[in-house]
C-alpha cells in the first residue's frame, strides 16, 4: 500500500514537471495572421497610398471649406472659420502622415540600397513634412517615425524643416540620377519604375516649396537655386505635360476609392457661391465680360432642380447656418453633380499636377526672376492643363476672354498675380485644394469674401490648425514649446514663411 | 527569488531544475506525517454518513463528542469514522447552514444522519476554490453563496440579472432592451484601467468559463455597429444552477489563477445525486416585457423648426419645434423621399395636424417562454445522473427581434470503486436570433433606432413609417422614404437591416477522483469551453446611411481547455486539524475572428458575397495562449476556531515574454472564532474575525508583444503596427488587504457582517496613448497603480418566525472607492474610453482622481458662470480649450433590500436596490432638447426669449451679469449641447424595485398525487425606478454605451429602454 502510494504520487509529481516546462511559449505566442517581415515593396504601397485618403477628406471637409470652393449645407463651422469645434480630420491627417513617415523609416531601413526607395522615402517624407508644416507650422520632422525610440518627438521649426525638404528631394534627384538598382522587388504604384517620373516630381516638388519660402529674408538662395533647375532640365528635370504629372491614379476599385467617390462623405457638402462667381460671373470685376461661361463649371455643377431655369445661387462661405440651410432648399441652389461618384476612377491624387507647376511658374516670373518663357506662355499652358485634365474641351479663343485672359485690360503685375493664383484655384479643385491655402497665406491671393459669421470671430482667413488635442497630453513639454516658439497655438498664427 | 517588483519571481531555469526537488520534499513531509501519527485508544469504532434531507453527502461536516474536544470531520462522501469511549456518548452533527443534530449511538457501530437545512441561515456554505466545500466560518475571507432555488423565484433566463442587489459588493448593471443583453459585473470595483477586463471569473463545476463580450474590434467604420449579443453567462441556464458562490477579491480566488484578480462567480449545477420521487422535474415559465420607462416627450406640437428670420416656429418634417397639434388643416408630407433629384413632399392635401405618434408605440410587448424538463436517476447508490433539456424563446420589446436558446446538459456521477469516483458535467448551448437590434447613436450610426425615433415628428404616426418606405426613381434606384429624410426609416431598421447570431457553446468536464485512503486523495480533470457563433448584419440597399448596402459576416471560434491535477491531503491531530493540497493546472485558450464585409451590393436584398461589387474586405485573427500553474494550499486550524490558511501559485504564461513569463503569487489569512473560545454573553451564538492578505499576478493579450507588420489598406500592402512594446513589459500585480467580522445573535435571528479591504493593482498592462508623430498611436507597457477601497456590510434578520409566519428582512450596503494613484511618468492622463462627440466626452485617469472620472468639454465660465457673447445678434456662449471633469461613474455607495415574508406556504419576496451618487452623461438627453421632443421644451411657449444665467464682457476686461438674449430655440440647443459634457452629466443615484415575487407550493392540496413539488410563483422584474436627477427620468439610469467591444459606463447614447418584466413560472417534480 504504501509504496504504491509512493509510485502514485511520483507519478503525478512528473507530471507537474512538465507544467514549467515552457519551451514551445516563445512560438505560440508569434502570430500565424501577419508577417513578420515584409519586403519593401508591400511597405512602399503604404507609404504611398495611405495618407491619400486621410489627405482628401481633409481637402474635402476642411480646407475646400476655408478655400471656398464647397460648403456644408448643414452644420459646418470651417467656412466660418470656428476650427476648434471638430478637429477630426486633420487629426486624422496627422496621424496618416506620421504612420506613413514611419513607414517610410522601416522601408529606408530594408531597402538594401535599392535607390528607388530611398529616394522614394526622401520624396513621399519630404511632401508629407510640407504638408503637416503648412497645416500646423512646427511639426515633429527629424524625431518623428521612430516610436519604439521615442514616443514624444520634439517639434522642428519651420525654417528648418524647409531646408530639410529641399534638401532631401534635392538629395533624391542626385541618387536617382546616379543609381542603376531601382525599385528591384517592385511596389511602385505611383509611377510604375518610372525613374524619371520620380525625379520630375522630385525637382517639382522643389520648384513648389522653394516659391513657398521665397518671401525677402526666409529662404535666401530660393530663387538662385529655382533658377538653377529651370535653366538645367537635363540635370534637373520636371514634369513638362499631363502625362508625366506626379498624381496618383486612383483605380475607383476598392479599397483604392476616394472620399469624393462616398455619397456618405459628400452628404451636406456642396459647392459654394464662391465657386459660382469664379466660373459663372467672373470674378475679373475690372472686366465688362460677356463671355459665355466656363464649361468646366457644368462639368462640375448642377442645381437642386436640373429643371429649373433661374441662375445658379449658392451657399455664401461664411455666413449663418439658417442662411445656408435655407439657400440649400431652393430650387436653383447649386449643388456638386455626382461625377465622382459616378466615375469612381475620375479623381487623381495632386502631388503637383502640370497645371499647378505652369501656375508656379508664371507666379516666379512675374517676380522677375530668369525663366525663358513669357508669363502669358506660363499661364495658358496652365489653363489648358486643366481642360485636358478633366478632358474638357477649351472654347476658341477662351484664353484671350477678359475674365480668364492674364493681360486682359492691361492687367497690372498685381492682377495678373491675382488671375494666376484664380486660376491656379480652379485648377486645383478636387485634385489638389491643399497648396492653394498656403499660397494665401503667403500672397493673400486668390481674393476671398469673409462671411459675416467668419468675420466676427476672425477678420482673416485662418493660416493653421490648432495642434492634435492629444499632443497637450502625451507631448506636453514639446507640445508647450513650439506653441510658444511660434506664437502661439492659434489659428491666426503666421507661418514662418508668410511675411 | 526576487521581490523588486512586488511579484516574487521564480526564474524559469531555476524552477525547472528545482520543482522536482522542492515537490518531492513536500510530499515527503506529508507522508511522514501521515504515518508518524500515533492512534488514539480504541473502545468502540462508529463509522457513519451525514446526508442532507436529499440525500446527498455533506463532505466536511463536523462530528463531535459532545462534551469533549474529540471530533472529527466527514469525508468527500459524508462519511466518518469516530471511536467513542463508552454508549452514552452523544454525537453533536453540526454543518454549516443545517441544524445541528444530537445523535444518541448506543451500541450502533455504523449510523446514518440525516441533517436538516436551517432556515435561518441559508449561506453559510462556500464553495471555495477548487470546488472545495467549506463551512463560511472557516473562511479567511468574505463569500457569499446564493441558492438558485431562491434567485430563480424571479426567473428571467439569465442569472446574472437575478443576482443584482443581493450581494454587497457586487454591482451587476444590465443594458436594455429584451432578449440577449450583457451585464457588466464588478466586484469591488474596477481594478484595470483596461475596463473591459474588470470582470470576475465565472467557474462552472469548477471550470473557468468565457464572459466574454465578443464586440467588434476598433475603428470607426459606420459598418461596425453597436450590437450587444449577449455575454458567456446568457449561455448558462439558471434551472441548471444549483448554488452560486461570490468569492471576492483576489485572495478568495488564488488558486483559480490571476483571470480570477477581480473575484470569482462560482456555479455549481444540479447533482443527480438530489433526485427526488420519480426524479422528473419540470419547469415551465412565461414572461412578458413591457417598455414602462421611456422618453418623456412633449405631445403638443409637430415636427419643425425655430425661423430666426420671422422669429415664428415653422412646419419641418422632423423634431418636435413646430405648430400646435390643435386640428387645423395643414398639408404635411407623410414621408420624405431621400435623394431622388425631386422636390420631398409625396402628399399635398392638407390635413389635420393632430398627434400621432407616442414614442412609446414603437415598442411590442415582448414575451419570454421557457421550459425545463429534467429527469435525475440513481443505481445502486453508486451511479448519480441527470439530464436535462431546456428552450427559451423571447420576442423583443423592439419588433421583429427576438432571442432563442436551446440546451441539453448531462450530469454523470458514477463511484467505480470505493476509491475511484467519476463526474462529468457537459452542458450544450444553441442561441441564436433572426435580429438583435442595434443599440445606441455613437458616432456616426445615424441608422440607430434611437436617433430615428429621436427624430420621428409627433403628428406621423408609426404606420406612416410602415407603408410604402421604398421608392423607385426615375433612373430605377431604390431609395427609402422616411421623416425626416436623412434619418433611416425605424421599420427599415427593424425590417430590412437584420443582425443575425448563431453561438453553439459546449462546456464540460470530466472529474476522476481517486481516494488512496481517508486522508488522501487526488483527481484529475478536464474541462473545457468552447463555442462558435456565426454572425451576419445586411443593410438594404437605398438607405440613406448604407445607399449601396452593406453585408457583414462574423465567424468567432473559442476554445478553453484546462487540465488540472491535484492531491488533497487532510487529517486531525487532536486540537489540530490539517488539509493541504498541492495541485496543477494546464490551461490553452485559442480563439479565431473571421470578418468579412462588403460595402456595395448589386441586385437587391440579397446579401451574399457573391452580389458585391466590390472586393471583401476581410480579416482574421488566430490566437492561442497557454499557461501552466502549479499551486499548493494549506489550511491549519486549531479546535476548529482558530484557521490559518496558506497558498502559493505559480504562473507561467505564454503571452510575456521568456524572462518575464513568470510569475508567484501567494497569500495567507487567519480566521479566529472568537465565540467558541471565549464565553461570550448567551445573546452571542457566533462571533468571528478574520483576515487576510493576497498577491496575484497577471499576464496580457496572446501575440501581443511580439510585434508584426499589419496588412495596409491595398491589397499586398504591408504597414507597421500602429502600437509599440515595452521589451521589459512585466506581468501585472494585485496586492489585496481584507479583514471582517461575522456576528450571529439572538439564536441565529440577527446575522451581521462587515468586511473592508484594500486592493492595489500595480505595473499595469496598458496600451497607452503616445505622440501620434511617433508613427505610432499607442504603446503597451507597464503603467498605474489603482487603489481600491471599500467596504461591505451584510444584515440578516429574522423579524418574525413561527409556525405559520416567518418574515425574514436583509439589507446590504457597499461602498467601494478606487483612486488613481499613478499612472506613470510622462503620462498625465489615460483614456479609458471615448464617448460620442470626441472629444465631447471620456472617461479618463489622472493621478489623484478615481476610476471612473467622466470628463468633457464646457462652454467657457468665469467664477463658474458661462460667459455669453453675441453672435449675429443672440446670446451664443462657447467652448472652453480643455477638458474639466464633469462627474464619476461610479456610486457612493449602493444599498440592496432582501424581504421575504413566509404564510402558510406562501411565500413573497421582494428586492430592492438604491445606488447612491455617480454621474451619468447622456445623450439622449441632449437629443431631445435638440430635437424639441423633450416635454421640457415647452417652456418655448413661456419663455420665448430667454436671457441665460451667466456672465458677459462689460467691455473692458470684467464680467456683468448676462443681459444678452437668444430665442428659446437656440437656447434650448445651446444649454444642452451634445458636445458639452458638463451640461449633460447629472446625479444618476437611483431607486430600482428589483424584483417583487410571490411564490408557493400546492403539493399539499394534491397528496393523491404523486408530486414531490409543484411550486407556483407569479413574479414582476425592474418594477419601478425612481432617479434622483429628473434629466434621467427618460430612460434607465444604469445605461452603458457599447464601443466596439466594451460595455462602457458612465456613458448614455441611445440606449434601447430596459422593460419591466412580468411572469408566471410553474415548477412540478415527479
Amino acid at each position: 500500500m504504501k509504496k504504491n502510494i509512493k509510485k502514485q504520487v511520483l507519478g503525478f509529481l512528473l507530471l507537474i514537471g512538465l507544467i514549467g516546462c515552457t519551451k514551445d511559449f516563445e512560438e505560440i505566442n508569434q502570430s500565424t495572421d501577419l508577417p513578420a517581415e515584409t519586403p519593401p515593396s508591400a511597405l512602399l504601397k503604404s507609404v504611398i497610398f495611405d495618407p491619400i485618403n486621410p489627405s482628401l477628406n481633409l481637402q474635402l471637409k476642411f480646407t475646400g471649406q476655408v478655400m471656398q470652393y464647397l460648403v456644408f449645407s448643414n452644420a459646418s463651422s470651417f467656412d466660418r472659420y470656428q476650427f476648434s469645434s471638430d478637429t477630426g480630420v486633420t487629426d486624422a491627417y496627422w496621424a496618416a502622415a506620421y504612420k506613413a513617415i514611419r513607414d517610410a523609416r522601416t522601408l529606408e531601413s530594408i531597402a538594401d540600397g535599392d535607390s528607388g526607395y530611398l529616394a522614394a522615402v526622401k520624396i513621399l517624407t519630404a511632401y508629407n513634412y510640407a504638408m503637416l508644416s503648412d497645416l500646423w507650422i512646427d511639426v515633429p520632422a527629424v524625431e518623428s517615425g521612430y516610436p519604439s525610440e521615442n514616443t514624444s518627438p520634439k517639434y522642428d521649426n519651420q525654417q528648418e524643416i524647409f531646408t530639410l525638404i529641399l534638401n532631401n528631394l534635392k538629395e533624391a534627384n542626385e541618387m536617382l540620377a546616379n543609381s542603376d538598382q531601382n525599385f528591384e522587388k517592385g511596389g511602385d504604384i505611383l509611377f510604375k519604375g518610372d525613374v524619371m517620373r520620380w525625379r520630375k516630381m522630385a525637382n517639382s516638388l522643389r520648384l513648389k516649396y522653394l516659391l513657398r519660402v521665397s518671401e525677402p529674408g526666409k529662404y535666401v538662395s530660393s530663387q538662385s537655386e529655382f533658377e538653377a533647375i529651370i535653366a538645367d532640365p537635363a540635370t534637373y528635370p520636371i514634369i513638362t505635360s499631363n502625362e508625366d504629372q506626379a498624381v496618383y491614379d486612383i483605380s475607383g476599385i476598392a479599397p483604392d476609392v476616394s472620399d469624393f467617390a462616398t455619397s456618405t462623405t459628400l452628404t451636406g457638402i456642396t459647392l459654394s457661391q464662391r465657386f459660382i462667381d469664379q466660373f459663372v460671373n467672373g470674378t475679373n470685376t475690372s472686366s465688362a465680360d460677356t463671355d459665355d461661361d466656363d464649361p468646366r463649371f457644368a462639368f462640375f455643377a448642377t442645381k437642386s432642380d436640373p429643371a429649373n431655369t433661374d441662375a445658379y445661387v449658392g451657399i455664401v462661405s461664411g455666413g449663418t447656418e439658417a442662411t445656408a440651410k435655407t439657400v440649400a432648399d431652393l430650387p436653383n441652389s447649386v449643388k456638386l453633380k455626382p461625377i465622382f461618384q459616378q466615375d469612381k476612377g475620375l479623381l487623381d491624387y495632386g502631388y503637383i499636377t502640370h497645371a499647378e507647376l505652369q501656375f508656379i511658374l508664371a507666379e516666379a516670373k512675374l517676380k522677375g526672376w530668369a525663366l525663358p518663357l513669357t508669363t502669358k506662355e506660363y499661364f495658358d499652358a496652365g489653363v489648358t492643363a486643366n481642360f485636358d485634365f478633366w478632358g474638357i474641351e477649351m472654347p476658341v479663343n477662351f484664353l484671350e476672354r477678359m475674365d480668364v485672359s492674364i493681360t486682359g485690360n492691361g492687367a497690372s503685375n498685381d492682377e495678373q498675380l491675382e488671375r494666376v493664383f484664380q486660376q491656379k484655384w480652379v485648377a486645383g479643385f478636387a485634385i489638389n485644394m491643399f497648396d492653394i491655402w498656403a499660397d494665401k497665406k503667403r500672397t493673400d491671393k486668390p481674393a476671398l469674401n469673409i462671411g459675416v459669421e467668419a468675420n466676427t470671430i476672425h477678420n482673416t482667413v485662418p493660416t493653421r490648425m490648432f495642434y492634435p488635442i492629444l499632443e497637450k497630453t502625451v507631448n506636453a513639454t514639446n507640445y508647450n514649446a513650439a506653441s510658444s516658439n511660434i506664437g502661439g497655438d492659434n489659428i491666426t498664427t503666421p507661418q514662418w514663411y508668410q511675411n | 527569488m526576487n521581490n523588486t517588483h512586488g511579484i516574487w519571481k521564480i526564474h524559469f531555469s531555476t524552477i525547472c531544475k528545482n520543482r522536482l526537488l522542492f515537490f518531492a520534499f513536500l510530499m515527503f513531509s506529508l507522508c511522514r506525517y501521515t504515518y508518524a501519527n500515533s492512534p488514539i485508544p480504541i473502545q468502540q469504532a462508529l463509522t457513519g454518513t451525514v446526508l442532507d434531507a436529499d440525500s446527498a453527502p455533506l463532505p466536511g461536516a463536523s462530528v463531535v463528542i459532545k462534551g469533549t474536544a474529540i471530533g472529527t470531520t466527514t469525508d468527500f462522501d459524508g462519511n466518518f469514522t469516530i471511536n467513542l469511549n463508552s454508549e452514552t456518548d452523544i454525537l453533536l452533527v453540526s454543518y454549516i447552514g443545517f441544524v445541528t443534530k444530537e445523535v444518541t449511538v448506543g451500541n450502533q457501530t455504523s449510523i446514518q444522519v440525516i441533517l436538516e437545512e436551517s432556515s435561518e441561515a441559508l449561506d453559510e456554505v462556500v464553495v471555495t476554490a477548487l470546488g472545495i466545500t467549506r463551512a463560511k466560518e472557516e473562511l479567511s475571507y468574505a463569500a457569499q453563496t446564493l441558492k438558485a432555488s431562491g434567485v430563480n423565484q424571479a426567473r428571467t433566463g439569465d442569472i446574472s440579472k437575478q443576482l443584482t442587489g443581493l450581494v454587497p459588493g457586487l454591482r451587476i448593471s444590465s443594458n436594455g432592451g429584451s432578449g440577449v443583453s450583457s451585464s457588466k459585473i464588478v466586484l469591488r470595483g474596477e481594478a484595470s484601467l483596461d475596463i473591459g477586463s474588470n470582470e470576475p471569473l465565472i467557474i462552472v463545476d469548477g471550470i473557468p468559463i468565457s464572459n466574454n463580450f465578443n464586440g467588434l474590434p476598433g475603428g470607426n467604420s459606420r459598418a461596425n455597429l453597436p450590437i450587444d449579443y449577449g455575454s458567456g453567462l446568457t449561455d448558462i441556464n439558471p434551472d441548471d444552477i444549483q448554488d452560486i458562490t461570490v468569492l471576492k477579491g483576489p485572495k478568495a480566488a488564488a488558486l483559480y489563477g490571476s483571470r480570477a484578480t477581480n473575484g470569482a462567480l462560482v456555479i455549481r449545477t444540479t447533482s443527480g445525486r438530489r433526485k427526488q420521487g420519480l426524479g422528473i422535474s419540470y419547469t415551465s415559465g412565461i414572461s412578458m416585457d413591457k417598455v414602462t420607462r421611456f422618453w418623456d416627450v412633449q405631445n403638443k406640437y409637430s415636427g419643425g423648426q425655430y425661423n430666426p428670420g420671422t422669429g415664428e416656429y415653422e412646419y419641418r418634417a422632423y423634431g418636435g419645434y413646430g405648430l400646435p397639434l390643435d386640428g387645423s388643416n395643414f398639408v404635411q408630407p407623410q414621408v420624405e423621399e431621400w435623394y431622388t433629384g425631386a422636390g420631398t413632399a409625396t402628399q399635398t392635401e392638407a390635413r389635420p395636424l393632430v398627434s400621432r405618434n407616442k414614442s412609446k408605440d414603437f415598442f411590442d410587448t415582448g414575451i419570454t417562454t421557457n421550459n425545463y424538463l429534467s429527469y435525475s436517476f440513481a443505481g445502486d447508490d453508486k451511479i448519480f445522473g441527470r439530464v436535462a433539456i431546456s428552450n427559451q424563446n423571447t420576442n423583443g420589446i423592439v419588433p421583429n427581434t427576438g432571442y432563442d436558446k436551446k440546451g441539453i446538459s448531462l450530469r454523470l456521477e458514477a463511484e467505480l470503486s470505493d476509491k475511484l469516483t467519476i463526474d462529468f458535467s457537459g452542458n450544450y448551448v444553441n442561441s441564436s436570433s433572426d435580429n438583435v437590434p442595434v443599440q445606441g447613436i455613437g458616432d456616426d450610426s445615424r441608422e440607430a433606432l434611437a436617433y430615428a425615433l429621436m427624430w420621428a415628428p409627433n403628428n406621423i404616426s408609426i404606420n406612416d413609417y410602415k407603408d410604402n418606405y421604398w421608392v423607385f426613381n426615375d433612373a430605377g434606384e431604390r431609395k427609402q422614404r422616411s421623416n425626416p429624410a436623412w434619418i433611416t426609416n425605424p421599420i427599415i431598421i427593424t425590417e430590412e437591416n437584420l443582425n443575425t447570431f448563431d453561438r453553439k457553446r459546449f462546456l464540460g468536464n470530466l472529474k476522476t477522483s481517486y481516494n488512496f485512503n481517508d486522508d488522501l486523495y487526488a483527481f484529475v480533470r478536464v474541462g473545457m469551453d468552447t463555442y462558435n457563433d456565426n454572425r451576419t448584419s445586411r443593410r438594404a440597399i437605398g438607405q440613406y446611411y448604407f445607399p449601396t448596402g452593406m453585408y457583414r459576416e462574423q465567424k468567432i471560434n473559442y476554445l478553453e481547455t484546462n487540465v488540472d491535477f491535484l492531491v488533497n491531503y487532510s487529517k486531525t491531530f487532536n486540537s489540530i486539524g490539517l488539509n493541504t493540497n498541492v495541485g496543477a493546472n494546464m490551461l490553452r485558450q485559442t480563439s479565431g475572428d473571421f470578418q468579412a464585409r462588403v460595402d456595395e451590393l448589386a441586385i437587391l436584398d440579397v446579401y451574399n458575397f457573391g452580389n458585391a461589387l466590390d472586393r471583401p474586405k476581410i480579416t482574421t485573427s488566430n490566437v492561442e495562449k497557454r499557461v501552466n500553474s502549479i499551486y499548493g494550499s494549506m489550511q491549519l486550524d486549531y479546535n476548529k476556531y482558530i484557521f490559518l490558511d496558506v497558498t502559493a501559485r505559480n504562473d507561467w504564461s505564454s503571452s510575456l515574454s521568456p524572462e518575464n513569463n513568470s510569475y508567484f503569487y501567494p497569500s495567507a489569512g487567519l480566521s479566529y472564532i472568537i465565540s467558541k473560545s471565549v464565553e461570550l454573553p448567551e445573546s452571542i451564538n457566533h462571533l468571528q474575525l478574520r483576515a487576510s492578505w493576497a498577491q496575484t499576478g497577471n499576464d496580457t493579450d496572446a501575440q501581443v508583444i511580439n510585434q508584426a507588420f499589419d496588412y495596409g489598406t491595398l491589397p499586398g500592402s504591408t504597414t507597421n503596427q500602429n502600437y509599440v512594446v515595452d521589451p521589459n513589459l512585466k506581468p501585472e500585480s494585485t496586492t489585496a488587504l481584507e479583514a471582517g467580522l461575522n456576528l450571529r445573535m439572538f439564536n441565529n435571528r440577527l446575522d451581521f457582517e462587515v468586511n473592508t479591504y484594500k486592493n492595489s493593482t500595480k505595473d499595469q498592462i496598458l496600451r497607452v496613448p503616445i505622440s501620434n508623430s511617433s508613427g505610432a498611436n499607442s504603446r503597451l507597457f507597464n503603467a498605474g497603480l489603482i487603489e481600491n477601497s471599500g467596504i461591505e456590510v451584510l444584515l440578516k434578520t429574522t423579524l418574525v418566525s413561527n409556525e405559520n409566519f416567518k418574515w425574514d428582512f436583509s439589507v446590504n450596503w457597499s461602498k467601494n472607492q478606487g483612486k488613481i494613484v499613478e499612472l506613470t511618468e510622462g503620462v498625465d492622463s489615460f483614456i479609458i474610453a471615448q464617448g460620442p462627440a470626441l472629444p465631447g466626452v471620456i472617461i479618463q485617469a489622472v493621478p489623484g482622481g478615481k476610476m471612473g472620472d467622466i470628463y468633457g468639454r464646457d462652454y467657457k465660465r468665469e467664477n463658474g458662470e458661462i460667459i455669453w457673447s453675441e453672435v449675429g445678434g443672440i446670446a451664443t456662449a462657447s467652448y472652453a480649450d480643455d477638458l474639466v471633469k464633469v462627474g464619476n461613474y461610479n456610486p457612493d455607495w449602493t444599498s440592496g433590500i432582501v424581504t421575504s415574508l413566509g404564510f402558510k406556504g406562501i411565500n413573497l419576496r421582494v428586492v430592492g436596490e438604491y445606488r447612491h451618487g455617480g454621474e451619468l452623461y447622456t445623450e439622449t438627453g441632449s437629443r431631445l432638447f435638440q430635437t424639441g421632443k423633450d416635454s421640457e421644451t415647452l417652456a418655448r411657449e413661456t419663455t420665448p426669449t430667454v436671457v441665460p444665467q451667466g456672465v458677459m464682457s462689460n467691455g473692458s476686461g470684467g464680467f456683468v451679469q448676462n443681459t444678452l438674449s437668444l430665442p428659446y430655440f437656440n437656447y434650448a440647443r445651446r444649454i444642452r449641447h451634445w458636445e458639452n459634457a458638463a451640461l449633460n452629466t447629472f446625479d444618476a443615484s437611483f431607486f430600482k424595485l428589483r424584483e417583487v415575487s410571490l411564490s408557493t407550493d400546492l403539493k399539499k392540496y394534491f397528496t393523491k398525487l404523486p408530486f414531490t413539488k409543484l411550486t407556483v410563483s407569479i413574479f414582476g422584474r425592474n418594477l419601478y425606478t425612481h432617479t434622483k436627477s429628473k434629466e434621467l427620468r427618460h430612460f434607465d439610469p444604469e445605461s452603458f454605451m457599447i464601443d466596439n467591444g466594451n460595455l462602457v459606463p458612465g456613458i448614455e447614447s441611445g440606449q434601447l429602454p430596459t422593460p419591466s418584466t412580468y411572469g408566471i413560472n410553474v415548477s412540478i417534480g415527479l
